[in-house]
């Protein structure tokens, strides 16, 4: 649909997939910190348990941190 | 020879419109990056200046028009671009003497517009253009960036709000390198192609290059090194502005407003509705702040910002009409827009002459 010279439906759409993009970059990047700084105290503490558990979460949501900023770059570079 | 002359002169114009561009723009790269000390300042825009320069290369999708859409294809000539670049960088020197971000891509847009409505009258403007590709973005960057960075620091705070300080701060540093360098690299890919596609213009109008064809590799790589040494060179006073006058960051706040305006930058890139990276940084740098506390964003200087990017386009489409008028004053030769050029180097020297006799002006560690 156009409303005037405006394609509304893009603009929709990127209403809403926009902060949740964000949220996602956000969200596993505060998560990769929350799990190194946990594994750090956990270490510390003499809780190896419970520091490879947050190692994990800050390995999964590194990786995660990663494929979104491997996204981008593709995006970036695949303009047309 | 005139029209040598005049091709001289749009591609030493197109360069210094480049050069203004990267100073102008390198706030929204590394502002926050500063500001927060997730780097020193050289780093910060060294970095900047990299990936703005290798970002040159990466696309080489060159617009074959300036302000394809906006301003009516058949009308754009030399001159009338020559007139759009010259308010383009009239208006990037304003805002950066006031130390307040505004779009580039706007100003040349406005530049072009204003050339084009005093060369060929209101027809060759294109209102629908100009509605959807300067008025709507311009509403939709600042507010969907405010949202984005506003949902995504409170976000943040939820999960690392309760754990010390000291390796979150350093944890949230190393999200702004990489935030950062993002935003330059995606910089470089869409503001270097404009200058390219300027040069290539004119080249084409001069009968030096076929239309459709490639830009020569030497435009490339001056419209590459343009950008990165404005870049580099690093525009202090609005990335003052961005980095600390509008909020007071932490790295928390600094890495929600690079990383939530990347999001948004790419996500609308992705979707194919380009948005001013200049509108999205500034509001996620006010949708940071105003998510932890409204009164933490400072409202009188987001209005300043605000007030410039609505004169954005009719102040260089004003000067850029007034630069056309003045060139063709002196006839379709080469005189006018040597003398154009001479009148804007002079005022230009006479401006930086006089800010360096009231000391220095704003700087890194200012």
């Amino acid at each position: 649909m156009r409303l005037a010279a405006v394609d509304t439906d893009a603009l929709l759409e990127l209403a809403w997939v926009a902060p949740l993009a964000a949220v996602v970059v956000s969200l596993t990047f505060s998560l990769l910190v929350h799990g190194a700084a946990r594994a750090s105290d956990a270490r510390r503490g003499g809780r190896a348990g419970a520091a490879t558990a947050y190692v994990a979460l800050a390995v999964v949501a590194g990786l995660a941190f990663a494929a979104t900023v491997v996204f981008g770059v593709i995006v970036i570079t695949s303009k047309d | 020879m005139d029209s040598d002359v005049i091709l001289v002169i749009v591609i030493a114009t197109a360069l210094a419109f480049d050069f203004t561009n990267g100073f102008h723009d390198t706030a929204n790269a590394v502002a926050t990056t500063v500001s927060t000390r997730a780097m020193s300042p050289r780093a910060a825009v060294g970095l900047a200046a990299t990936l703005n320069f290798a970002g040159a290369f990466i696309s080489l999708e060159v617009a074959a028009t300036v302000a394809n859409g906006i301003v009516d294809a058949g009308v754009i000539n030399e001159m009338i671009v020559f007139g759009g670049l010259i308010g383009a960088i009239a208006w990037n020197l304003v805002t950066w003497y006031f130390g307040l971000p505004s779009s580039s891509s706007h100003a040349l847009i406005g530049g072009v517009a204003g050339a084009a409505f005093v060369a060929e009258g209101p027809d060759a403007v294109l209102s629908d253009g100009l509605i959807e590709k300067v008025l709507i973005p311009a509403l939709v960057a600042p507010v969907l960036a405010f949202a984005a960075a506003g949902l995504t620091i409170l976000l943040t705070y939820r999960i690392v709000g309760r754990l010390r300080p000291g390796p979150v701060n350093r944890g949230y540093r190393l999200g702004q390198v990489v935030s950062g360098s993002m935003l330059a690299l995606a910089h470089g890919t869409n503001d270097a192609q404009k200058t390219m596609g300027i040069i290539a213009l004119a080249l084409i109008a001069h009968g030096d290059l076929a239309a459709g064809a490639d830009p020569p590799f030497w435009v490339v790589v001056s419209a590459a090194t343009a950008i990165a040494l404005g870049t580099y060179s690093g525009g202090w006073r609005i990335m003052k502005t961005m980095g600390s006058r509008i909020i007071k960051m932490d790295p928390a706040q600094g890495f929600a407003a690079q990383g939530g305006g990347a999001a948004v930058i790419l996500t609308a890139s992705h979707l194919g509705f380009p948005l001013s990276t200049t509108h999205t940084i500034a509001g996620s740098v006010m949708g940071a702040g105003a998510a932890r506390r409204l009164s933490a964003v400072r409202w009188g200087v987001a209005g300043n910002i605000a007030i410039a990017w609505v004169l954005t386009v009719p102040c260089a489409g004003a000067i850029g009409a007034a630069a056309f008028g003045a060139s063709r004053i002196f006839g379709e030769g080469a005189l006018g827009p040597v003398l154009v050029s001479l009148c804007v180097l002079t005022v230009i020297a006479g401006a930086f002459a006089r800010r360096l006799q009231r000391g220095p002006a704003l700087t890194a560690e200012a």
